[in-house]
């Protein structure tokens, strides 16, 4: 199962009926009702590519000459230590926010109060609604020098300031996970919801203990679904910007970070390019990666 | 039945929901003994289900006690009974082929790789799965009829003393469904383990079953082998479930001492058996259509009545009788009855005493 059909399994509870007002349409409907979205695709795409031209520009001169210079820069030992950096950031997170996500997603499907449900669905929810930003300075608040953690920290121990969780990889990585936690958590969710207790209590009856029935049918079963979060979450923190920046305190940088400074304050807009043009190719091989790790697309 | 011990035992076990205020089982009490299969029978939520569950290990009893071969296995978590279950869904592991789900319990008891396959293999030729054909195959590619023989072998490979039925075969139609009982049988004959057998189909309890248990609102009502509990109902609720039934009050009822009574409808007086208890309940007599027999000549000590509704169905008459005060009476015949000459469709009608039973309503 590829993320997008786990995100249409999510979505066909609220909307069965679109398949077939859109087949009504044909030929001339169709395409005015297509024209919005057509229009910002194709501006978007066009931008792209007018990136992509930059990229194979040199400095103060990037229309009018063709260089692999920028490419050639991003060798520099400097810049593949960041964007191995990123992706082992975004790995990490991805890792750790799936294991997180499992017992959410469990608990989700698997409670029978509805109240109980929805309250989760709730909080799940909550990140994508507040701005990464808010959620940034709040992380701050709680793991700054004198923040919520270490004061609790120190009331508890009565020494001063000792955990420090701001501006560094943990920071960063705490930030990545509580932000992605919904991405996981809903095809995770979608696909445990499929799996019916009945296949749980045979597995049992026939002899399987509560930890072979998660290895030997609950993990095969919802394992479309995992994957699709882990790779949603993995894709979308390679291009994290705002929780590197604000929670890294510039000792961390991924490659997000540092397109934004060549394109700014730097004015090296083939090598921000160049960056850009990494990313994109990063974020199509990850999903590219997701019809490895999931294949099995038969009972999805 | 052979031999004496039961193999399963429920004693006075009871669960409750809602902190008590259901209670879904209430006090069941039944043995089971090696080889035979005992149908539990209700109508939808009279708690077999839960009681089948408890007995699995899928439900937990706030009272009572349930013992495998003597030994109490309330507290033995369900993957450690070694009671085997077939569940109404089937649920075939959806990701696991044919030889997947059936070898699933005994990779489970840690069975060597090699065994596995010659026991799969021969439970697939048991339940007339060709391993050849179908080992390889994933349940979507399966027949609902090839589902029901999968799920059986899975729950039969492992050679559990005990198997339970939830009703595996309510989604099938009725002809497979009759024929599945039968190889059923064939099957728990030629194995010999115990099975419970639950359902609210009382066709195929009766066909397939050694005894029937009868459930109502959670308490078992009559068990007993299914010709006992058709001819010799406990009660209007089981003569009801089990079988069409006539259900006539009776002006008198007085007893002759010999568990027999005699009871008077209308103008007849019949030498009915039963025990008239004392106390709850108004006297009612049950009769089978098939013990009611119609005239068109009069009959001497029979009542007249109205035929007011015929048909035919499955080779034997139905006549609906409308009698002179109002009640209603079902007689079946396999004989022809020639209504042509008859003024208003009256008939003569008598019931066969001995067949009839006095029941508590």
């Amino acid at each position: 199962m590829s993320v997008h059909a786990a995100m249409a399994r999510i979505g066909r509870s609220s909307a069965p009926t679109s398949g077939t007002v859109g087949s009504r349409r044909t030929g001339w409907g169709l395409a005015l009702l297509l024209t919005p979205a057509g229009l910002l695709i194709g501006l978007l795409a066009a931008c792209s590519l007018v990136i992509l031209r930059l990229s194979f520009g040199t400095q103060s001169a990037e229309w009018v000459s063709w260089s692999l210079g920028a490419y050639a820069t991003l060798l520099d030992p400097y810049y593949v230590l960041i964007i191995v950096d990123t992706v082992w950031l975004a790995l990490l997170s991805a890792v750790i926010t799936t294991i997180v996500a499992f017992p959410i997603a469990l608990y989700m499907t698997r409670t029978p109060s509805a109240f109980m449900r929805r309250m989760v669905l709730v909080c799940i929810m909550l990140p994508m609604v507040v701005s990464l930003l808010v959620q940034s300075f709040g992380w701050m608040a709680i793991l700054g020098p004198d923040g919520l953690l270490n004061r609790a920290v120190a009331l508890a121990t009565g020494q001063e300031r000792i955990i420090s969780l701001l501006f560094n990889r943990t920071g960063v990585l705490l930030g990545l996970v509580q932000t992605t936690i919904p991405l996981a958590v809903l095809p995770m969710a979608a696909a445990l919801g499929s799996i019916p207790i009945a296949l749980e209590e045979a597995a049992s009856v026939l002899g399987a203990s509560r930890l072979s029935v998660y290895r030997t049918i609950i993990l095969p079963l919802a394992w479309p679904g995992i994957a699709a979060g882990a790779v949603l979450v993995f894709g979308f923190n390679t291009g994290a910007f705002v929780v590197p920046l604000l929670l890294g305190g510039l000792k961390v940088t991924t490659i997000a970070v540092l397109i934004r400074n060549e394109m700014g304050p730097l004015l090296n807009w083939p090598l921000g390019a160049a960056l850009s043009a990494v990313l994109v190719v990063l974020a199509l091989g990850i999903q590219a990666l997701n019809r490895l790790v999931a294949p099995h697309g038969r009972h999805a | 039945m052979s031999e004496s011990v039961p193999i399963l035992q429920l004693i006075d076990v009871s669960r409750s929901f809602a902190r008590g205020v259901v209670r879904a089982v209430d006090h069941v009490s039944l043995e089971v003994f090696p080889g035979e299969v005992v149908s539990l029978l209700g109508p939808s939520g009279c708690g077999k289900t839960t009681t089948m569950r408890m007995i699995a290990g899928l439900d937990h009893p706030s009272a009572g006690d349930i013992r495998v071969q003597g030994r109490s296995v309330v507290d033995i978590p369900p993957h450690r009974r070694n009671i085997g279950l077939v569940f109404q869904s089937l649920a075939a592991f959806p990701h696991m082929n044919v030889r997947e789900n059936v070898a699933f319990g005994l990779r489970m008891q840690r069975v060597p790789q090699r065994a596995i396959g010659e026991r799969v293999d021969k439970m697939l030729d048991l339940v007339q799965l060709p391993p050849a054909e179908f080992a390889g195959r994933y349940p979507r590619e399966l027949s609902g009829g090839q589902l029901q023989r999968v799920a059986l072998a899975r729950t039969l490979v492992t050679e559990p003393k005990v198997v339970l039925f939830d009703e595996p075969m309510a989604a099938l139609d009725r002809r497979l469904r009759d024929y599945m009982a039968i190889e059923l049988r064939n099957i728990q004959k030629r194995l010999g383990f115990a099975a419970i057998y639950v359902t609210h189909d009382q066709e195929t309890a009766s066909a397939m079953s050694d005894r029937l248990a009868i459930m109502r609102a959670g308490r078992i009502v009559q068990v007993g082998s299914p010709v006992v509990v058709y001819r010799s109902p406990a009660s209007k609720f089981v003569a009801d479930f089990l079988g069409d039934a006539n259900f006539l009050v009776p002006q008198s009822v007085d007893s002759c001492g010999d568990e027999h009574n005699l009871v008077r409808v209308l103008d007849m007086v019949l030498k009915v058996p039963g025990e008239r208890r004392d106390g709850r309940g108004q006297p009612i007599v049950m009769c089978r259509p098939e013990h009611v027999a119609l005239s068109v000549r009069p009959i001497e000590g029979g009542i007249c009545g109205a035929v007011v509704a015929s048909q035919f169905k499955s080779g034997a008459h139905r006549w609906q009788v409308e009698l002179p005060d109002g009640q209603q009476i079902v007689a079946q015949s396999t004989h022809d009855l020639d209504f042509g000459a008859l003024p208003d469709r009256n008939v003569w009608l008598t019931i066969h005493a001995e067949h009839a039973r006095l029941l508590q309503q």
